[in-house]
């Protein structure tokens, strides 16, 4: 029943790996067993494991990308108009007045 | 079902901060509690649990096919008309549907019942994907739970496999209210879920979103925004100053519009309507329908438009047994039978049930000492042991 399991996380702050059982890595696992008797090379398909860590060079949170964060996200209430590249104007403040309500979770 | 007390591992905080779990404690109150797991059977989870949220996927996705078609439902959902041609163009082009999370009353006995379905911004899903599997490992190892436990969970891989089907090699921007801790954290996984997927992404905040003369929406170096994923509800964006320029901008929205339908509590008794005694379903009424006098003087009140049990409002013999407070309910309301959350050990215990690219894959257990369920609620991981 155990089979190796990776967790890789590239931008929440850590890279973990992860190693443990799982049904759901096992109905996981079925279906590639599935796939690969259809697999003209008789090998499994690559996905066949509960996740693929991808060393890509962005772990421990490095690479996050904020497009322009606002600490006053709950704030925003007029339209403004912004052009980082000077080119064009695009006007902001059209969506976020609702931020004020706390999370947009459910 | 059982709950069952255990250790806490004393190191989980450090674990928590490591992963970039920050919100496992709000306003000094814990969030994350492993002093106790939920241990389910194989036959609960696949039976009670897995194969239910199955057949509540397709009932919603009926529901959904009969309401672009029904002005009368839309209306009744209280849906603006300027949306309705543009949610049933995403419904009719197969716009996907990343996740969504149905809220299930269940005790392990007997079917579990649908509550809500949080289908355009469910949240908790680091915490079910991530914190709680690192937790079953570690709980393994430390002989917390039995060696062979196991647990309902592919949500992690599921959502990767979602965001690959979505937009593998494709730009993605991610937008919601980033000044939220939660919010923030939830965005960052998923963003972190779809580079995984072959997705270049960025998060940017709704405020920041730029709308350019011709509609289209830009982030803040004026690059078009194609592919949107937003953890930010479409009844606010309908009615936000940049609302009336979503039907005519060309940007792909992860959830898509038709998901609007679905995240409205009218569901509630329109499924009802569709499906009368469904095993999954309890019956519901809008406020205002005569028919629903039919549930007598108990009954659940839920405003159409709600977040974490805001505005909900428990009624008991005609009287309101417990409500949360909250800025919901201009829009209607519906009363849902009563159908109490079980306890366990003083707790009141809520499920959630994950679908992601329309499959079953995970579960997530909150628990609070009151009988609605609330953004302060806890979060209790849970195993299969037998």
């Amino acid at each position: 029943m155990k089979r190796s399991a990776q967790i890789g996380l590239l931008v929440m702050g850590a890279l973990t790996t992860t190693s443990a059982a799982g049904y759901f890595a096992t109905n996981h696992d079925r279906a590639c067993q599935e796939k690969a008797v259809n697999n003209p090379q008789g090998a499994p398909p690559q996905d066949c494991r509960r996740s693929v860590w991808y060393s890509s060079g962005h772990g421990s949170g490095g690479s996050h990308s904020y497009y322009g964060y606002s600490s006053s996200a709950g704030t925003s209430t007029g339209t403004s108009s912004h052009s980082s590249s000077g080119s064009s104007t695009a006007s902001r403040g059209g969506f976020g007045g609702h931020a004020g309500h706390g999370g947009s979770g459910g | 079902m059982q709950r069952i007390a255990c250790d806490e591992r004393p190191d989980w905080r450090e674990q928590a901060d490591k992963v970039g779990f920050v919100f496992h404690s709000t306003d000094g109150a814990t969030y994350w509690d492993e002093s106790a797991y939920y241990g389910f059977t194989l036959e609960e989870i696949e039976r009670d649990l897995e194969a239910p949220t199955a057949a509540l996927d397709g009932l919603c996705r009926e529901l959904v096919a009969r309401a672009v078609a029904d002005e009368q439902i839309l209306r009744r959902l209280a849906i603006p008309v300027a949306y309705w041609n543009w949610l049933a163009a995403s419904w009719k082009r197969g716009d996907p549907s990343l996740y969504g999370r149905f809220d299930l009353r269940y005790d392990g006995n007997g079917p579990a019942k649908l509550l809500e379905y949080n289908a355009d911004t469910p949240t908790a899903v680091f915490e079910t994907a991530v914190f709680q599997w690192l937790w079953l490992e570690d709980a393994i190892e430390r002989l917390i739970v039995p060696k062979q436990a196991d647990q309902y969970n592919s949500l992690h891989e599921t959502l990767i496999e979602g965001w690959r089907g979505i937009g593998r090699g494709r730009r993605l921007h991610l937008a919601g209210t980033i000044g939220d801790p939660e919010d923030r954290g939830t965005l960052a996984y998923l963003e972190d879920c779809a580079r995984q997927a072959g997705l270049a992404t960025g998060v940017l905040a709704m405020e920041n979103i730029g709308r350019m003369p011709n509609g289209s929406f830009v982030d803040l170096d004026n690059a078009p925004i194609e592919l949107m994923f937003k953890l930010y509800p479409w009844e606010w964006m309908m009615r936000e100053q940049f609302g009336a320029s979503l039907p005519g901008a060309p940007t792909q929205f992860v959830e898509p519009p038709w998901k609007a339908i679905l995240a409205n509590k009218g569901i509630l008794p329109l499924l009802w309507e569709m499906f009368p005694r469904h095993p999954n379903l309890l019956p519901a009424y809008f406020d205002d329908d005569p028919a629903a006098a039919t549930l007598g003087t108990s009954y659940v009140k839920k405003p159409l438009y709600s977040r974490e049990g805001a505005n909900v409002e428990l009624v008991v013999s005609g009287e309101i047994l417990d409500a949360d407070p909250g800025p919901y309910g201009a829009e209607g309301y519906v009363r849902q039978a009563l159908s109490p959350l079980p306890q366990f050990a003083g707790n009141y215990a809520v499920l959630g049930s994950w679908i992601a690219g329309g499959k079953p894959c995970g579960l997530s257990v909150r628990e609070d000492a009151s009988p609605i369920t609330k953004n302060t609620s806890r979060f209790l991981p849970h195993a299969i042991i037998a």
